[in-house]
């Protein structure tokens, strides 16, 4: 029996240091970086979940917010099918000024019918006295008709549930667009393999008509023993680090060969990924070759502006260093 | 009568010692002659033979001379053509070594870039695969992968 695949392209868009390349980590369940290092360009990434008949596939394009690499880059927009909009709790306004000011109207042009969430990450840093005033500036600052969800990357909670709602979102849409016979009943489908109920998936919900300062803290801490949270191990412990902030910045000199690193780790991450789409080629039946074709030219073509980006950061980093990314 | 008898007898006898004289003179000089043609002759050969032993002489020193000569050219080859790799070498290894200086510390860059100039190309020509006959599409898809391998396999972090 076959299995079809469903692609969905998910962005993850928003200021740096919003904490997306957190956000995406944990839901693959990775590690929490406790070392911040901008996303120079793209991370790309893949989840699948495997249901009867079909295979669905979640691509992730985790896009660096420094505006220094352009994350404005139409390619990043293109094709989305659904969209994370990430701002930072600790720091609402100026977050989510920018994602209204800019990626929203990048979005609205090239990804009009796109499924888009607004995405408050950060939970973990709100204090209770501030929840009020958070609330209000949200009203005030945030995106009208979009839901809203408030998420930790840290402690993980509601991260895979942002994850797997908008999927179901997607599932939903795709459900009541297409005349297929075999399409029907995939979200329910997709919620039995997660063990989940619709409901337990629009409780993330943020209503801010109706919420207030206590409801908030009940939809941010829910009453659940908080995940033992991994995160790489330092070679030695000083005592003075654990008053420190969880994330810290290092060192100018360590810092460019961190980034540099990565930038190439996600180079050939993309290498990979480019291999795929094209083996996907070989296993496509031919009734469906000229339209696989076009598809995967397509990614290919996002994919092309991605390594220029990366390749142009490794040399603004050789010429300028760290200055590179004072166009924040 | 008489007297003309006996002048025209001296004459005959005068015409036949001349002629004798004339013949035997003739005789003598066809002699002379032959004995000068015959001593020019030998003294010729003489020169001929000599300037034919000077010659093979001369010849076998040129020779000799000429061997000599090869031997040095052969030389001056070889040790020219020894040089001449050593120089080629040598400069090989000062251009590799500044291409190195150049590059060093870059060649992530440099394959990245031309890894990039290489997707261009796949991407600019990929409508063509769909006028690919079956046997020549996996050929290209495999180039394909073929080509990322190899870049990946030489693009590593530092």
């Amino acid at each position: 029996m076959m299995i079809s695949e469903i692609n969905i392209k998910l962005g993850v868009l928003g200021l740096w240091s919003s904490g997306k390349t957190s956000m995406v980590s944990l839901f693959l369940n990775n590690d929490f970086p406790d070392i911040y290092i901008p996303t120079i360009g793209s991370n790309i990434v893949r989840k699948e979940y495997q249901l009867e008949k079909y295979q669905i596939r979640i691509n992730i394009w985790d896009v660096g917010g420094q505006k220094s690499f352009n994350p404005l880059n139409p390619a990043y927009f293109s094709n989305l099918d659904v969209v994370f909009l990430v701002f930072d709790l600790s720091n609402p306004k100026e977050t989510l000024l920018e994602l209204k000011k800019t990626y929203l109207k990048s979005l609205n042009r090239l990804s009009p019918d796109s499924i888009c969430f607004l995405i408050g990450n950060k939970s973990d840093l709100i204090k209770p006295e501030d929840s009020e005033i958070l609330l209000n500036t949200i009203r005030q600052y945030g995106i009208e008709d979009v839901p809203i969800i408030f998420v930790s990357a840290k402690t993980q909670d509601n991260l895979t549930e942002a994850f797997e709602l908008i999927i179901f979102e997607f599932l939903k849409k795709l459900e009541n667009e297409s005349k297929k016979l075999q399409i029907q009943g995939l979200r329910n489908e997709f919620l039995r393999i997660l063990g989940k109920s619709e409901k337990d998936l629009y409780n993330l919900l943020i209503n801010l008509d109706e919420i207030d300062s206590n409801s908030l803290q009940q939809k941010i801490a829910p009453q659940i023993v908080k995940k033992v949270i991994k995160s790489r191990k330092k070679s030695h412990e000083d005592p003075k680090e654990k008053e420190k902030p969880s994330v810290s910045y290092p060192k100018d000199f360590f810092m460019i060969d961190k980034i540099k690193s990565n930038v190439i780790k996600l180079f050939h991450n993309n290498l990979n990924l480019v291999q795929e789409l094209i083996s996907s080629l070989k296993t496509t039946p031919i009734d469906y070759l000229v339209n696989k074709i076009d598809l995967v030219n397509e990614e290919l073509n996002g994919f092309k502006d991605d390594f220029e980006i990366k390749l142009n950061s490794l040399f603004d980093l050789k010429n300028k260093g760290l200055d590179s990314f004072k166009g924040n | 009568m008489e007297e003309l008898r006996k002048e025209l007898k001296q004459l005959n006898i005068k015409i036949d010692n001349f002629k004798e004289e004339v013949a035997k003179n003739r005789s003598q000089m066809l002699q002379r002659i032959e004995e000068t043609i015959k001593t020019q002759e030998e003294i010729i050969m003489d020169m001929i033979k000599k300037f034919n032993d000077e010659f093979y002489q001369h010849k076998t020193n040129v020779l000799g001379e000429l061997e000599h000569l090869k031997n040095q050219q052969d030389v001056l080859k070889i040790s020219y053509a020894v040089n001449e790799n050593k120089l080629i070498e040598k400069i090989e290894k000062i251009v590799i070594r500044k291409v190195q200086d150049k590059i060093d510390g870059r060649e992530n860059e440099i394959l990245m870039k031309i890894w990039i100039e290489e997707f261009k190309n796949i991407i600019e020509n990929f409508d063509t695969l769909k006028k690919m006959k079956a046997d020549e599409f996996k050929i290209r898809l495999k180039e394909i992968s073929d080509m990322i391998d190899l870049y990946k396999s030489k693009i590593k972090a530092e």
